[in-house]
């Protein structure tokens, strides 16, 4: 699948580096990707296998909501024709430009990648592992859903400071940097969260299902309207 | 390699798209707090018995 993405001479470094190799499998394929998958599908099995479909809805919520943060971080970066929020290019083999590693097995879209996409479905059913079952249940004074989300979304927002620290992850805009992480905070995470622990808490399993739909049809609108664009 | 650092401020197309995509990320969070507050204050009041 060709990239979408029209190339723009006024990219920054990073994302001319990101674009060249987005939805480039033949030049980004690597094998480790595979056992990643294997446990993925694993874990997602299993957790089917002993009933836990709203588990699972859970998780694919939370993976819901990063892809719509996905499109619209594309979109920002075709629509400035600099940079996205944030980007995944590749490793110090291409350009030269100095990066940590070797960057995705397949980069899906300007700021998301293959990695990425495993690592959130997993990160929403993980995080739905440690609620306590009681619902109404609350931790220092706060509904334990808030609390946790609070707590996940603290710990996610750590882990990315890292890796923009480490030059995995490029941020070129000034209200997402490391110094003012509070928009990352808000927008980056909490809805992850908030949409996965919502999920899991649905009265039926149709509701969980209903909830992942609505999810599922912002992006598939979001998708058709960028790639109608030339946005993503 | 230190990138230049962008000021949302001077793209307004990309500053309209921010400003929507936060508005619908902010009303997922709505709708879920507000789902979690209410399952977390409801209580169950005891039902009156009917006067005869």
């Amino acid at each position: 699948m060709q990239a979408l993405l029209i190339a723009n001479p006024n990219y920054s470094e990073f994302t001319q580096a990101a674009w060249e190799v987005l939805r480039k499998p033949n030049l980004s394929m690597q094998w480790y990707i595979i056992p990643i998958l294997l446990i993925f599908i694993y874990i997602v099995s299993k957790e089917l296998s002993e009933g836990h479909v709203q588990l699972v809805l859970a998780g694919a919520a939370l993976w819901l909501v990063d892809i719509w943060n996905e499109i619209w971080n594309s979109y920002i970066c075709a629509v400035s024709g600099h940079a996205p929020v944030w980007g995944t290019p590749p490793g110090a083999d291409i350009n030269g430009i100095g990066l940590a590693g070797q960057g995705s097995a397949f980069n899906i879209l300007i700021g998301y990648n293959i990695e990425i996409s495993f690592m959130f479905f997993i990160m929403g059913i993980a995080s739905c592992l440690m609620l306590p079952k009681d619902k109404k249940a609350k931790i220092l004074g706060i509904n334990n859903r808030i609390f946790f989300a609070c707590v996940m979304t603290t710990l996610a927002v750590c882990v990315e400071c890292f890796l923009n620290y480490a030059n995995v992850l490029t941020w070129e805009w000034s209200f997402w940097q490391r110094g003012c992480p509070w928009i990352l905070w808000i927008i980056g995470y909490l809805p992850f969260f908030s949409a996965a622990y919502y999920t899991y808490d649905r009265p039926t399993t149709k509701q969980s299902f209903k909830a992942v739909g609505v999810l599922a049809a912002l992006d598939i609108v979001g998708i058709i309207v960028g790639a109608a664009l030339n946005w993503i | 390699m230190v990138p230049e650092i962008l000021n949302i401020a001077d793209f307004p197309g990309a500053l309209a798209i921010l400003i929507g995509a936060t508005i619908i990320d902010l009303s997922i969070v709505g709708v879920a707090f507000k789902d979690f507050l209410s399952k977390g204050e409801k209580k169950e009041e005891p039902k009156e018995e009917p006067k005869e």
